[in-house]
């Protein structure tokens, strides 16, 4: 009974912590201008981050190191070191946009001032780190972040005709008034969103924070190959209240605040606190994720000694790294730049970082030295080598995507 | 040979840094050339935020939100809007039809920004949220007009 | 000296002919002894004759997998071999002379003792 309820915990804590701003936003400005016509991206994100994590999480509990520490010693520093610059930035950047995201969430509930959130917001990050437990950290904000399943009910509140929904979703090619520039653009963003790096570092320095052992790992492997995909569904779902409600009305998204008004349509006042509070949760804890993923890559390269197991004093640069990352995070804000527009930077440049970042786990994972009889097996390299084709494809496309259509504009 | 080849090593990064930051910067600058399009975007983005403040005002007059929720999704659609009117004011015109569009856009968006005022009145108290829809329906049929096929040729 | 001076220097043999560029060098921790483990020693150079790309690891043990990089890797790195670092002559600025008659071994580690 007791296994089950942790399995339970361990599949909810997935699905919440799926969502994070990224995917919120440009979940939502694909629904108000696409449909559901890119939600074959998320399905094969979801695939894809099912993968590597399930690769990242095992390479951990077999070899019992993690992840960084073995990238620089099986690819050599040089290659180690480009993985680690494109990893911490991609993940400041990703940090800066959660922070933001945090703040206009409370924005949205309070009707203060985003600025003045941002402060506030950072240093609640920085609290939960340095004293929370990590288990308690992960549930918490996991479980608070499921009400987002609030989405899912308000599609089907809202009453939406399901044919032109499949329809949307089936259809070839784009639409009419959109380019397809555009549509490709957002398709390699939607895939930067699903597939966050730094989901990868946190799982596998949270299977070591965790002790994992080999027998761990079935356990994980259920929460992956169930809690992500339910997740993915749910950013579906937010795409499709965007498409039900602000397609219809040629509104574009360009704001948290548009993002919400179709689940405030669908279910009134309830249904709206009950997204807030999970806008709120996905974002904070995407943010506690992001700030220990950038602590772990630079402990992990440099060979500090790293890990929330530790007392702060004995890993004082781990500590005293994520402090920096914060401060630049808010300082970064402070210019006044849109934190959407952090956002949907922050996913393109996660696109174009991702081979960096998955390439070293399947070379590991196959890696008889770390690995023993536990490397990859034929049908795992298969999938793995398709998705580092179509990363690679992403990766190449994402920046002139970018410019040419000037940003998705 | 190997000293060019150490400083080429060092050079290595700083080209990387480079590159990623014109790749950056030319996303930003290619927002746009010419007034067809900025003019084109600043409709959309008009529209976009007109039909927001609609929705938004709607869901508050049926009591479905919350007023720190509306008065945020208003407070955003203004400044979209207001963003659309800089954009415009700062493009050169290229023809006489230019001149006049840019004109009756600004106007049209002037129009969008004062209904979405007046809705933000009424939340502070000022003024209710009834005279607010038609306000918002005239700023829309203006920036229709104007983002109609031929309006902003 | 530091590791990257080295790192994709010219290998010339003994009468300045060149065999390759110096891709990696090869460490073992058998010096004196100290508290918890003992000095690190450089104990040969690997040298790879078409590119001074990274093998990435490649060479250490036989591993073929994932194919799509263990190929190419193996195809832009045949015929590297390792020299044992007495072999070594001269240790110049991007140049590294290797002593007459110098051996080529095969750069693959030996199985280490597995823990798991």
């Amino acid at each position: 009974m007791k296994r089950l309820f942790s399995v339970a915990l361990g599949i909810l804590t997935a699905i919440g912590g799926f969502v994070d701003i990224g995917d919120l936003v440009t979940n939502a400005v694909v629904g108000s201008r696409f449909g559901l016509g890119l939600a074959w991206v998320v399905l094969v994100g979801v695939v894809g981050i099912c993968v590597f994590a399930q690769m990242s999480g095992r390479v951990a509990a077999v070899s019992g190191r993690a992840t960084f520490e073995i990238i620089r010693e099986r690819l050599g520093p040089r290659a180690g070191l480009a993985n680690l610059g494109a990893s911490f930035l991609i993940n400041l950047l990703t940090l800066t946009a959660e922070i933001g995201g945090v703040a206009l969430a409370l924005q949205l509930a309070t009707s203060v001032d985003p600025l003045l959130w941002m402060p506030v917001a950072a240093f609640g990050v920085w609290i939960a780190v340095w004293r929370a437990r990590f288990r308690l950290l992960e549930n918490v904000t996991g479980l608070l972040g499921l009400t987002l399943i609030v989405f899912a009910v308000a599609l089907f509140m809202l009453a939406p005709d399901w044919n032109a929904l499949a329809g949307q979703a089936l259809q070839r090619g784009t639409p009419q008034d959109e380019p397809v520039a555009t549509y490709w653009f957002f398709a390699v963003a939607l895939f930067g969103a699903a597939m966050t790096p730094y989901e990868v570092f946190f799982f596998s320095s949270g299977a070591i924070e965790e002790r994992w052992t080999e027998k761990d790992l079935a356990t994980s492997r259920l929460n992956v190959l169930v809690g992500f995909p339910l997740g993915g569904l749910l950013s579906i779902a937010i795409a499709g209240c965007a498409a039900v409600v602000l397609l219809p009305a040629s509104i574009d998204v360009t704001s948290l605040s548009q993002v919400v008004l179709p689940v405030a349509d669908a279910g009134g006042k309830v249904a709206l606190a009950f997204a807030i509070v999970g806008i709120l949760a996905a974002t904070f804890g995407a943010a506690l994720e992001t700030t220990l993923s950038s602590g772990y890559t630079l402990a992990q390269y440099f060979g500090w000694s790293w890990g929330k197991f530790r007392r702060p004093a004995k890993a004082a640069r781990f500590h005293l790294s994520m402090i920096i990352c914060l401060f630049v995070a808010v300082a970064i804000l402070a210019t006044g730049v849109d934190p959407i527009v952090v956002t949907e930077f922050s996913v393109v440049f996660s696109a174009v970082a991702l081979p960096l970042t998955y390439l070293p786990i399947l070379i590991i994972a196959n890696d008889r030295e770390y690995m023993g009889d536990r490397v990859n097996g034929r049908g795992m390299n298969a999938i793995g080598t398709v998705y580092l084709v179509i990363i690679l494809i992403a990766a190449i496309a994402a920046i002139p995507l970018l410019i040419i259509t000037g940003g998705g504009a | 040979m190997s000293r060019s080849r150490r400083a080429s090593a060092r050079e290595r990064p700083h080209a990387a840094v480079i590159v990623v930051t014109f790749a950056v910067a030319a996303s930003l600058l290619t927002a746009c050339t010419n007034p067809g399009a900025e003019f084109d975007r600043a409709v959309e983005q008009g529209s976009t935020a007109v039909e927001t403040a609609r929705l938004a005002v709607a869901l508050e007059r049926d009591g479905r939100t919350f007023a720190s929720t509306t008065t945020t999704a208003l407070e955003d659609a203004r400044r979209e809007l207001v963003d659309a009117a800089s954009a415009v004011a700062e493009t050169d015109a290229e023809s006489p039809s230019d001149a006049a569009l840019r004109a009756d856009l600004l106007d049209a968006l002037a129009l969008g920004v004062t209904a979405v005022n007046e809705a933000l009145d009424a939340m502070a108290g000022i003024g209710t949220l009834d005279a607010v829809e038609p306000a918002l329906d005239e700023a829309e049929e203006a920036l229709d007009a104007l983002g109609a096929p031929g309006g902003t040729r | 000296m530091i590791l990257s001076d080295l790192l994709g220097s010219d290998v010339v043999d003994a009468h300045g002919r060149r065999l390759g560029a110096l891709v990696d060098v090869r460490l073992e921790v058998s010096g004196r002894p100290r508290q918890l483990l003992a000095d690190t020693v450089v104990v040969g150079i690997l040298v790879s004759p078409r590119s001074r790309f990274s093998t990435w690891g490649f060479e250490r043990r036989d591993e073929h997998a994932p194919a799509i990089v263990a190929r190419p890797q193996r195809w832009l790195h045949r015929g590297m071999f390792l020299v044992d670092w007495r072999d070594v002559a001269v240790v110049d600025e991007g140049r590294v002379t290797l002593r007459d008659g110098a051996e080529h071994l095969d750069p693959s580690l030996r199985e280490a003792p597995r823990s798991h």
